[in-house]
């Protein structure tokens, strides 16, 4: 079974304390950068979750068969 | 011998005229409809029956007919009056006259069918469920539960056959966002009576899936209230209630819920409702994204904006500052420049005046200096020639005196003023000494002279000298 890596809530909730960060200004222009990637890769994450086929429940239903 | 019967109409006969006598008016019966048909021409026939207290025997059990003149008006009020359709299953409270017909028999014609009845029925029973559900404590447990934010992973019970889970995968699967579920049916039966003990066995297999799912959905393709009975057992209801997935329910019904939906962790009403909630937790949790996005780029953008601008402002600043400056330094130099040339002037001026003041002066100067030195040299011309009248003049005083002198010198002046000239032997004697007492002597004076001797001889004693 594929582990999941990050769930919705954790990904969501890893944007909000990163934009909360930014917005509070607490990053600098030079840190900006790292956490925009961040950011991205977690949209993308969520995105492509959303629209993948899981094959995993048919996995364990056969393997309860 | 034998006997003589009547015959069987007569008989029959005999029962009718008695049951009418027995049953002159109309009768209100309770009483359970096990089976009901409708023909062509619109008349209802049921089959009514009494269960025992346990509900596993039947106790009593007759025909009923209403006709379709009233059946046409009767069906919809009731319908529409209890949200129960009439149809086997329910327990109904009915106005009838008890009728027999030689040929058909024994049968109960009704009039009339209270709704609140059958609704009070099912209220009842309903009520009795959620006490006990109520003190086992169990209510609210599945709606305590939390839905994942992005519900993808749905287990569905339904019956695999049913309209109502065609509805919901077609609208699940063919959503517009194009999102990805994955579904998996545990096939029951949703109806009549074994339909609550199958539901449960379909639950006990999602349950041995473990973390599988993210939802349980339970859907029914439509179906009356009286349908629903199986979703008001407590067994059901308390599966449901402590199952571990939020449970959702699609049952199909319009009115009021059963215990399924209440102890549910959401109920809708119908299965693609359930279909249209997935999807639009779903929709909401992207639109979170895309909000969540946007704000970020906005950020972004809002944060590079501002160090752009801070940037371009310091350069304005730099400019601006330099152009100040440089005006300043221009102006500055103009006015240095207007200040000298004023005061270039006003010392021009200035030395003009001041030389002009001069010229005066010193024209003044000269021509006093002029002045002064033509009188002096006039004046020492009148000097000189002052001088030398003077001298001319005192020198012809002095030829004057001297004349004057001179002419008082002249002897007969000398005589004149009295003054005598003694002559002695022709020469004239100026001192005593050259006398001698009886000398003779000659005084002349201016008009004669006369003759006289010495007698005495007298020196001046300041004269003793000479």
């Amino acid at each position: 079974m594929a582990k999941q890596v990050i769930t919705y809530k954790e990904a969501v909730a890893e944007i909000e304390t990163i934009l909360g960060k930014i917005e509070e200004g607490e990053l600098d222009v030079d840190e900006l950068a790292v956490n925009v990637k961040r950011v991205t890769e977690l949209l993308t994450i969520c995105k492509e979750k959303l629209r993948k086929t899981e094959a995993e429940v048919s996995k364990i239903l056969k393997e309860d068969n | 011998m034998a006997t003589e019967g009547i015959t069987l109409s007569t008989l029959n006969g005999m029962i009718r005229e008695a049951m009418q006598e027995a049953f002159p008016g109309a009768v209100w019966v309770v009483a359970e409809i096990l089976e009901m048909s409708i023909n062509r021409t619109g008349h209802c026939y049921l089959e009514l029956v009494e269960k025992s207290a346990t509900g596993d025997q039947i106790v009593a059990k007759s025909r009923a007919t209403i006709w379709s003149s009233r059946f046409r008006m009767l069906r919809p009020y009731f319908e529409s009056a209890s949200g129960a359709q009439l149809q086997p299953g329910i327990k109904v409270l009915l106005r009838a006259m008890v009728s027999f017909h030689e040929l058909y028999g024994l049968s109960l014609n009704v009039t009339d069918i209270d709704p609140s009845y059958t609704m009070g029925e099912m209220e009842i029973r309903k009520r009795e469920v959620i006490a006990r559900l109520r003190a086992a404590g169990i209510m609210e447990m599945n709606r305590e539960l939390e839905l994942t934010l992005v519900p993808q992973r749905i287990a569905v019970i339904s019956s695999e056959t049913a309209a109502g889970y065609g509805d919901f995968i077609d609208s699940l699967m063919n959503n517009s966002s194009g999102f990805s579920f994955s579904v998996s049916l545990f096939p029951a039966i949703v109806q009549g009576e074994a339909a609550e003990q199958s539901i449960i066995s379909a639950l006990e297999q999602v349950y041995a899936t473990g973390d599988a799912f993210d939802t349980l959905v339970l859907i029914r393709g439509g179906g009356s209230r009286s349908d629903l009975d199986c979703f008001n057992g407590y067994e059901l209801a308390m599966n449901i209630a402590q199952f571990p997935l939020p449970v959702l329910t699609g049952i199909g019904h319009d009115r009021d819920e059963t215990i399924a939906d209440i102890v549910a962790h959401r109920s809708l009403k119908t299965p693609t409702a359930v279909a249209e909630f997935l999807i639009d937790r779903v929709t909401g949790f992207t639109e979170r994204l895309a909000l969540l996005e946007e704000r970020f780029s906005q950020i972004i953008q809002a944060i590079m904006q501002q160090e752009k601008m801070a940037l371009q402002q310091k350069a304005y600043d730099l400019h601006h500052l330099a152009q100040q400056y440089i005006v300043e330094e221009k102006h500055a130099m103009e006015l240095f420049n207007s200040e000298i040339r004023r005061s270039a002037e006003r010392i021009l001026k200035e030395a003009v005046t001041r030389v002009s003041d001069y010229s005066g002066k010193i024209k003044y100067i000269w021509k006093g200096l002029y002045d002064h030195r033509k009188r002096d040299l006039q004046m020492l011309r009148e000097r000189r020639e002052r001088a030398v009248i003077e001298r001319f003049r005192s020198g012809r005083e002095h030829l004057n005196s001297i004349e004057r002198s001179l002419d008082l010198l002249r002897p007969e002046k000398v005589l004149a003023r009295g003054y005598t000239l003694t002559l002695s032997e022709g020469r004239i004697i100026k001192s005593v000494q050259s006398l001698k007492k009886g000398s003779d002597v000659e005084t002349v004076m201016s008009d004669g002279k006369f003759r006289s001797i010495v007698e005495k001889i007298e020196p001046s004693k300041n004269n003793q000298n000479n």
